[in-house]
């Protein structure tokens, strides 16, 4: 049997925003099949960039970005993929655009050509696992922060991802809601990226630590250099 | 916090189909503004006021404050009409240079109680559907996509852009800004207008990100589920039975 490709596979990846310095130089991330990782760096060091770079929403100026062994250039080769990847947003409200919290949760779904009876199965499902059952015909801009941010990640498991890409989960959350993301994140056992700076969340997921710094990435191991 | 309905137990009204609704509303509309008798006008009236009470939209204080914020426009009229067709009409008061004519008052009493029953009428129907269901009524009744998703945006993110408003706001008064007339507030509250339309770009950008990060391909699920019911029906019997009555006022001369 052939040997299953990684999931993100960045190779020397370079990006500087217009009129700025290069906030990328050289950047080389490889995350397997079965991996936990967290990526970590001090604010401005260019996490999000680089989330945005696997997700094909920035182009690099240098490198290459493979995706579940596909070399990715266009975004025709984006976008078939961009589902799997379980991409959750710094913000919530920037990944909520629907009025209820249902249809949001539906629309990753239909998207991908389910039809309105199983999104609507799969949302109840959803929300039953993330512990909102009964969340359906709840007005998006009526829930608090931390409800945001776990339909959020809802909306990401809605379409069966094979990893997830947290940008900063756990802002906004209290303890039990965080609490309640660990607990799924355990049953889920997807393989992740997670940008974060909450080294107490991080060292109960069991993950690997790389570091962002000055440009390139760093590999801490088990052991985060907390700052 | 937006309120879109006024209430969640508007009566029999709120179980009503809303395509039934939109259409009904619209016919009705139409049919109370081209209507040219006084007996017209005033049935008009009586069964929109009939509505509201039905739908008993008439004890709540809000359906008051809409109805009055959206014919405040007719003020204007009422300012300004009585007092022409002073040449053609005939004199009813003088002040001063002025004269208010007959023909000026009644039409001026006419546009309002057409005003008043139409608005009334909407009020009543629209505000008994949520925002989202008459949305998804209006886009299986045919309505561009691309409108109603972006009216779907709109109240999506009208309370966050109000919310990032409050907070610049907040955070200049902590720093003891007040607003005078002078050239520092100007320009102050320049550059709050202008942070929120660069805020509301740059959110539009990873809103849109996050669309394509969840497959989007230009196409927005808007679907109306609802089945027509028996409840319906009655409701469209109601409405019929008023249009007669206004129909009789419009032409009563012809059929007395
Ligand atoms: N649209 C942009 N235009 C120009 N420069 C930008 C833009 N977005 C980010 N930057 C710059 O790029 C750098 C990296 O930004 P990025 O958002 O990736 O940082 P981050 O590591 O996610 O930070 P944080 O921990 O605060 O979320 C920052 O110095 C920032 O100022
Ligand atoms: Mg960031």
């Amino acid at each position: 049997m052939a040997e299953t490709p990684p999931l993100i596979d960045l190779k020397n990846i370079e990006f500087s925003y217009p009129k700025g310095e290069n906030v990328l130089k050289g950047v080389n991330l490889l995350v397997s099949i079965d991996d936990k990782v967290a990526l970590t760096g001090f604010n401005g060091s260019g996490k999000t960039t680089i989330l945005n770079i696997i997700m094909g929403l920035i182009k690099p100026t240098g490198g290459t970005v493979t995706l579940l062994g596909k070399k990715c250039q266009s975004e025709k080769d984006f976008a078939p993929i961009r589902p799997l990847l379980g991409y959750v947003f710094q913000d919530a409200n920037d990944q909520l655009f629907c009025p209820t919290v249902g249809d949001d949760i539906a629309f990753g779904p239909l998207n991908m050509g389910s039809s309105y009876k199983e999104a609507e199965e799969i949302t109840i499902d959803v929300l039953e696992r993330l512990g909102l059952t009964g969340f359906g015909q709840r007005v998006t801009h009526d829930l608090s922060g931390g409800e945001k941010k776990l339909v959020a990640l809802g909306t990401a498991l809605a379409l069966k991802p094979k990893m997830l890409i947290l940008d900063e989960p756990t802002t906004f959350l209290d303890r039990p809601s965080r609490e309640r993301l660990l607990e799924l994140m355990g049953t889920l056992s997807l393989p992740f990226l997670i940008v974060s700076h909450d080294f107490d969340f991080l060292q109960k997921t069991g993950c690997r630590y790389l570091e962002l710094d000055d440009g390139v990435i760093v590999d801490r191991g088990n052991k985060p250099v907390t700052y | 916090m937006l309120e879109y309905t006024l209430g969640n137990s508007l009566g029999f009204l709120s179980r009503v189909d809303a395509r039934v609704k939109l259409i009904v509303l619209v016919i009705w509309s139409v049919l109370l503004a081209v209507v040219t008798t006084k007996a017209a006008v005033v049935a008009g009236c009586i069964g929109s006021f009939l509505l509201a009470a039905l739908a008993g939209a008439l004890i709540r204080p809000s359906f008051y404050k809409r109805l009055f914020l959206v014919n405040s426009f007719l003020i204007f009229i009422w300012l300004i009409l009585p007092f022409s067709f002073s040449v053609a009409g005939s004199s009813l008061y003088d002040i001063g240079p002025f004269t208010i004519t007959r023909e000026g008052l009644q039409i001026s009493l006419t546009i309002s109680l057409k005003a008043i029953a139409i608005t009334m009428g909407a009020l009543v129907i629209l505000s008994s559907s949520s925002l989202n269901e008459l949305v998804a009524a209006s886009r299986s009744l045919g309505c561009p996509e691309k409108v109603m998703s972006f009216i779907l945006l709109m109240t999506r993110y009208i309370s966050v852009v109000s919310h990032e408003y409050k907070h610049l706001r907040d955070a200049m008064r902590i720093r003891g800004f007040k607003a005078r007339c002078n050239k520092h507030s100007l320009k102050s509250i320049g550059n709050l207008c202008g942070m929120l339309l660069v805020l509301g770009v740059e959110r539009a950008e990873r809103v849109r990100a996050a669309m394509l990060c969840r497959g989007y391909k230009g196409h927005f699920w808007i679907s109306y589920t609802h089945r027509l019911q028996v409840g319906d029906l009655f409701f469209v019997l109601l409405i019929v039975l008023l249009c007669a009555l206004v129909l009789v006022g419009q032409w009563q001369k012809h059929l007395l």
